[in-house]
């Protein structure tokens, strides 16, 4: 600063100012303007833009601005806030579930309550438009009439078009048949293949001509068979009237179904006439969507089977 | 004669009527012949039985009464 001491010093002074002052700009390598148009001024808001890092800064509450990406380091609270997108308002507290099971729910607009874990065995429902844990009902089982049918005329009859039912009830009402000795045989989805699918456990009684007072031949039997032998007509063809009636759980179900079955042939001439009293486990992977009924031989002269269905 | 097998189907409402198969009416032909010596053997033997029971002076109740 050789040449600035020179100049203050010099008989004809170039300005006001002091030699103190002119040494305020030792060090100086550029332009002081632009560098004082570099910095931020202090007295206004702070923009500042790119990539900042911040740390134990304060940020003026007067502004509440800051442009750009804010990385913060160490640990941070933030006290009164409100983040605006997304929203977040009032976090539910995790100590509002304080026991295992218990569910939280509103119990009015933008009120969370909770709904403690119900007993064994118990079903969520809804009471006064909150949920709430309840015993289970029993479900009263409601049977559809699906299909009647006469019999007359007819070999065998099936029915179809029954999924979606997972229980069959039918009834098989006054059937008759000119052939004597005739059996009525079931077969759910007219199955008759009897590899893999099993009929057991079935008892009979074998009325003799005169069936009112008792009857003399019994049998029971615990077989694998290829259909259901559900009655047999005496050995006239006069015989009288068979009904039966079957039902069918699980029909809907590809496990086993278990089925219950039941006949009577009312009195008519001659003997061997059979009323059978049985179960049947059909042991098939396939729903069962159709169900058949057919005389062994020859054909039935009346009757009608009634099919209801229910789940 | 051909014997048939009645289907109704209870999603439609439809009932409609199948003609047995040549298999299916021989086996039902020949389960009519078994069906048909069974109950000639049947009638045969209670036949037999209620001109014994006749034969020992029986009435015709206490001979059902027997059979029964």
């Amino acid at each position: 600063m050789t040449k600035a001491r020179d100049l203050a010093n010099a008989s004809t002074a170039l300005s006001a100012v002091s030699a103190t002052e002119l040494a305020f700009v030792d060090g100086v390598t550029s332009a002081i303007q632009t560098q004082m148009d570099a910095k931020a001024p202090s007295s206004t808001a702070a923009t500042l833009t790119g990539t900042q890092t911040l740390t134990n800064k304060t940020i003026d509450t007067a502004s509440n601005t800051i442009t750009g990406a804010v990385t913060l380091t160490g640990t941070q609270t933030l006290t009164n806030k409100t983040l605006t997108n997304p929203v977040i308002s009032s976090v539910i507290n995790n100590t509002l579930t304080s026991t295992t099971g218990d569910i939280i729910y509103a119990s009015a607009a933008n009120t969370p309550a909770r709904l403690g874990i119900g007993s064994t065995a118990q079903v969520l429902t809804v009471a006064g438009g909150v949920p709430s844990w309840a015993s289970a009902s029993a479900s009263a089982t409601s049977y559809t009439l699906l299909s009647t049918t006469g019999l007359s005329g007819s070999a065998s009859t099936t029915v179809t078009g029954l999924s979606g039912y997972n229980k069959i009830f039918g009834v098989i009402h006054d059937a008759t048949t000119a052939t004597a000795s005739n059996e009525i045989r079931l077969r759910p989805n007219n199955d008759s293949t009897g590899s893999g699918n099993y009929y057991w456990g079935t008892s009979f009684f074998a009325g003799a001509s005169s069936y009112a007072t008792t009857n003399t031949t019994g049998s029971a039997n615990f077989i694998s068979q290829t259909e259901i032998d559900a009655a047999k007509f005496g050995s006239t063809a006069s015989s009288g009237d068979a009904n039966v009636y079957f039902e069918i759980d699980g029909a809907n179900s590809t496990g086993k179904k278990m089925i219950t079955y039941a006949s009577g042939v009312a009195p008519g001439a001659g003997n061997a006439a059979r009323n059978y009293n049985g179960w049947t486990i059909f042991n098939s992977a396939s729903v069962i969507s159709s169900f058949n009924v057919r005389v062994t031989g020859g054909t039935f002269s009346g009757g009608t089977i009634y099919i209801w269905g229910a789940n | 004669m051909t014997y048939f097998e009645r289907i109704h189907d209870v999603a439609t409402g439809k009932i409609v009527e199948r003609e047995y198969t040549k298999a299916e009416m021989d086996e039902s032909k020949a389960n009519e012949s078994r069906l048909k010596a069974e109950s000639d053997a049947a009638i045969e033997s209670e036949n037999a039985k209620i001109a014994l029971f006749k034969k020992m002076g029986l009435t015709a109740e206490e001979a059902t009464l027997l059979l029964s």
